[in-house]
C-alpha cells in the first residue's frame, strides 16, 4: 500500500514529476538503504569488542601478554581520538552531521576502550581504594568534553552515568529492576539533589541554545534518578508524606516539560510515579479499611486520567 | 466480514504519515504537505506511540478495577456460571469497543487495545481448563479474529504463535511419525505461507492489512529458519521424545540440519540484497546471529572473552568495509539514510549505549568488571 502513495499523489497533482521519480524509486524498493543495518552492525561490533577486551585484560593480569594488550588498547584509544579530532568539524552549538558514517562509532569505541584501560590501571596499581572518586570524575569530565566536542549523545549518556556514579548513584538496568540502585542509606537525598541540579544545568544550557538536542538526554536521566530516589525513600522512610509531595512536584515538572518539548516520555514517567506514590499513600491510610475501595480507586483515578488525555488531546499531540 | 475501521480513513492516515516522513526528509515542500493534508482529510484519533502506551496502561489499570468489582458482585455463582459470565463480559467488551470507541474515531489509540485485550483475556480465561489442543485452537481463533478485525499487530503475532502451537499439538498426537516429520512439516507449511503472501498483498482489497501481512511474512521466515535450526531441533527432540542423547551423539539427519542452519541465513540475506527486500535482509541478519550462536554452542574453540573480542573486531571490520564499499551506490543499495524508521531516534540510541556499555564503574568494592558486559535489557524507551 505504501508503494502506491507517490503514484497517488502524482495523480492528484500534489507533487511534480521530478519529485515523483525520486520518491517512487525509494517507495518501490528500486533504491534501498542499509543505513540502519550497518549502524546496528557497527554497534554490535563495538559492544562485543569492548566487552571482550574488558574481560580479557582482567583475566590475564600478570601474564606476559597483558602488558602488550594494554599497550595495544591504549594505541587503539589514542588512534580513535586522533581520528575523531582530525575529522571533527569546528565546534558549534547546534547538532552537527557526522563527517563520516562510522565517525560516531570511532568516538564511542575510543571512549569505551578508555574505560577498560583506566579501570585496569586502577585495579592493577591499587588506586582503587584511594582515588576511585577522582578517576570516575576524570572519566566524567573527559566524556563530557568528548560529547560536546564530537557532538555525541551516546557519550553524553556515558558521561552522565559516570558523573552519577561519582555520587554513588548506580544507573543501569539491573539496578532498576532489583531496586537497589541506591546502595546505602541517605543516598536518596543525594539522588534527588543530583537530579535537580542536573536538570537545572540542562535547563540553563537549553535556554542558552547550547546543544539543544542534548536536553532530552539530560532530562531523561534527571527524571529517572529523581523518581527513583523519591520512590525509594517513600518506601523506606517513616515520614513518607514529604516524598509523596516531592514526587508530585517532580510529576508536575514532568508534565510541564512533556507539553513544552512534546517529549511524552516524561509524561509517562510522571504518570507512573504519581500513581505509585498516590497508591502507596492511600494504601497506608484509607484503603486499609475496605477492600472494594481499591477497585473504585483504580476505576476513578485511571478513568479520570484517560478522560483528561482524551478531552485535551490537542495538548498531547506532536503535530503542530 | 471486514475490518472494524473505516478503511478509507485508515488509508488517508497512512498517506498522511508517509507524507510527513517525505516532508521530514525534504522530498516534498511544506506547502505541498499542507495541500496533501487538505486532500486526504483524516479524523481518526491515533496519538503518538508514547501517549498510546500511557493510555493503554491507564485503561488497563482502570479495567482491572471494573473487573474486580464485577467479580465481587458475582463471586458466589459457582465456577460454570462464572465462565459463562466471563465470555459474556468479553463479548460485551467487544461490542462496547465498536460502539464507544471505534465509532468515535479511535484508531489504535491505546484505549482500544486495552479494551480489546481485556475481551480476549476474559473469553480465553473462561476456557483455560479445556484440553491443551482445544485451548490453543480457541486462542488462535480469537487472536486471528482481533488481528483481522482490529488490524492489531500483537494479535497477529499471537495468532501465528498459537497456530504453530496447534500444529505442534496435532503432530504430537501422531506419535513417532509426527515427531519425525515435525521440522519438515513446519518448514513446508510456513514457507508455503510466505510464498503465497505476495499474491494476497497484490490485491487492492488487502491494503488495510498491509502491516499485518508483513508481520506474517516476518514470522513465517523466522519459523522456517527455527524449524531447521540445529539447536532447536536437537533440544526439542530431546525434550519431547525423551531421547537420551549424550553431548557427542548426533540426532538423525544431523548434517542436513547443520547445513540448513548455516545456509538459510545466507539465502535470506543474498535474496534480500538481490530483490531489494529489506525484510529479508534484516530477518537474515538476525538468523545469522542465531546460527553463529548455535555453532558456537556445539563447537566451542576459544574461551568466551577471546571469542567476544575477535568477533567484535571482525564485525567492526565487516561493517566498516561494507560502509566503504557502499560509498557510491551499488546495485541500488545505499549506505545513506533515505527515510528514517519510525522507531529510530538518536536520544534513544544514546540511552541504549549507556545502559549496555560501560558507565557504571565506580563501586566501593572489588566487583569492577571492566567497561562492558552489562548485556541485556536496557530501557530503550526513548521516542522523542
Amino acid at each position: 500500500m505504501t508503494e502506491e502513495i507517490p503514484k497517488l499523489l502524482r495523480q492528484r497533482g500534489l507533487i511534480d514529476e521530478d519529485q515523483f521519480t525520486r520518491m517512487d524509486a525509494v517507495a518501490s524498493g528500486k533504491i534501498i538503504s542499509v543505513f540502519y543495518e550497518l549502524r546496528s552492525l557497527l554497534y554490535l561490533g563495538v559492544l562485543l569488542f569492548t566487552g571482550g577486551a574488558g574481560i580479557l585484560v582482567y583475566q590475564h593480569i600478570g601474564d606476559l601478554g597483558h602488558l602488550l594488550s594494554i599497550i595495544g588498547l591504549s594505541l587503539l584509544a589514542l588512534g580513535c581520538f586522533i581520528y575523531a579530532l582530525r575529522k571533527a568539524q569546528p565546534y558549534a552549538n547546534i547538532a552537527i552531521k557526522p563527517p563520516t558514517p562510522y565517525y560516531d562509532y570511532v568516538v564511542l569505541l575510543g571512549c569505551l576502550v578508555f574505560i577498560s584501560i583506566q579501570g585496569y590501571l586502577q585495579f592493577r596499581y591499587g588506586w582503587l581504594d584511594d582515588n576511585l572518586g577522582m578517576s570516575t570524575m576524570l572519566t566524567a569530565v573527559l566524556f563530557f568534553m568528548a560529547a560536546y566536542r564530537f557532538d555525541h549523545v551516546g557519550v553524553l549518556s556515558l558521561a552522565i552515568t559516570a558523573l552519577a556514579s561519582f555520587w554513588s548513584i548506580q544507573v543501569s538496568p539491573q539496578k532498576w529492576t532489583s531496586a537497589d540502585f541506591l546502595s546505602h542509606a541517605n543516598l536518596h537525598i543525594t539522588a534527588i539533589v543530583f537530579s535537580i541540579s542536573l536538570a537545572a544545568v540542562a535547563g540553563i544550557l537549553d535556554v542558552r541554545n547550547i546543544k539543544k538536542h542534548f536536553t532530552f538526554t539530560y532530562f531523561n536521566f534527571s527524571f529517572l534518578i529523581f523518581f527513583g530516589g523519591a520512590l525509594a525513600a517513600l518506601f523506606r522512610e517513616s515520614n513518607y508524606i514529604i516524598y509523596v509531595l516531592m514526587t508530585y512536584a517532580g510529576s508536575a515538572a514532568g508534565y510541564w516539560i512533556a507539553r513544552k518539548s512534546k517529549s511524552f516520555l516524561f509524561l509517562f514517567y510522571a504518570f507512573l510515579a504519581t500513581y505509585i506514590a498516590t497508591t502507596y499513600w492511600l494504601a497506608r491510610t484509607i484503603l486499609e479499611y475496605e477492600e472494594s475501595l481499591w477497585f473504585y480507586y483504580s476505576i476513578i483515578s485511571c478513568g479520570g486520567f484517560v478522560y483528561f488525555i482524551l478531552r485535551f488531546r490537542k495538548l498531547f499531540s506532536t503535530k503542530e | 466480514m471486514k475490518s472494524a475501521y473505516d478503511t478509507h480513513q485508515v488509508h488517508n492516515l497512512t498517506v498522511l504519515r508517509e507524507s510527513r516522513n517525505w516532508l521530514e526528509h525534504h522530498f516534498i515542500r511544506k506547502e505541498q504537505f499542507e495541500q496533501i493534508q487538505q486532500t486526504f482529510k483524516c479524523r481518526l484519533y491515533h496519538p503518538n506511540f508514547l501517549i498510546r502506551i500511557i493510555l493503554f496502561v491507564a485503561t488497563a489499570l482502570g479495567l482491572v478495577g471494573v473487573a474486580g468489582l464485577a467479580i465481587l458482585m458475582v463471586k458466589d455463582v459457582g465456577s460454570d456460571a462464572l465462565r459463562v459470565l466471563a465470555v459474556i463480559y468479553g463479548i460485551v467488551s467487544f461490542i462496547a469497543l465498536d460502539i464507544w470507541l471505534i465509532k468515535k474515531d479511535h484508531y489504535k489509540s491505546g484505549v482500544t487495545e486495552a479494551v480489546m485485550f481485556q475481551a480476549c483475556i476474559c473469553i480465553l480465561g473462561a476456557v483455560i481448563d479445556e484440553s491443551e489442543l482445544t485451548f490453543r485452537v480457541l486462542a488462535f481463533l480469537v487472536f486471528a479474529y482481533t488481528a483481522f478485525r482490529y488490524l492489531d499487530w500483537i494479535s497477529t503475532l499471537l495468532s501465528v504463535g498459537f497456530l504453530g502451537a496447534v500444529l505442534f499439538s496435532l503432530l504430537m498426537k501422531w506419535e513417532n511419525t509426527g515427531q519425525a516429520i515435525m521440522p519438515f512439516f513446519f518448514m513446508m507449511a510456513f514457507s508455503t505461507c510466505y510464498l503465497s503472501l505476495p499474491k494476497i498483498k497484490a490485491r487492492p482489497s488487502s491494503s488495510p492489512w498491509h502491516n499485518n501481512l508483513w508481520l506474517l511474512e516476518v514470522s513465517s521466515l523466522i519459523i522456517v529458519y527455527l524449524s531447521g535450526n540445529y539447536y532447536m531441533v536437537r533440544e526439542l527432540s530431546i525434550e519431547i521424545s525423551g531421547l537420551p542423547l549424550s553431548p557427542e551423539e548426533h540426532i538423525p539427519f544431523a548434517y542436513f540440519f547443520y547445513a540448513f542452519t548455516a545456509v538459510v541465513p545466507i539465502i535470506y540475506v543474498v535474496t534480500g540484497l538481490r530483490k531489494h527486500n529489506s525484510t529479508l535482509i534484516r530477518v537474515g541478519a538476525l538468523c545469522a546471529i542465531l546460527s553463529i550462536l548455535t555453532f558456537k554452542y556445539y563447537f566451542s574453540i576459544a574461551p568466551p572473552e577471546i571469542t567476544l573480542t575477535v568477533a567484535g573486531a571482525l564485525v567492526i571490520l565487516l561493517a566498516a568495509s561494507l560502509l566503504n564499499y557502499l560509498r557510491l551506490m551499488g546495485h541500488g543499495i545505499t549506505r545513506e539514510n533515505i527515510l528514517s524508521e519510525k522507531w529510530a531516534s538518536a536520544s534513544a540510541e544514546g540511552f541504549l549505549v549507556s545502559q549496555t556499555m560501560g558507565g557504571n564503574e565506580a563501586k566501593p568494592n572489588n566487583q569492577f568488571e571492566g567497561g562492558g558486559g552489562t548485556f541485556g535489557g536496557g530501557g530503550a524507551t526513548g521516542d522523542v
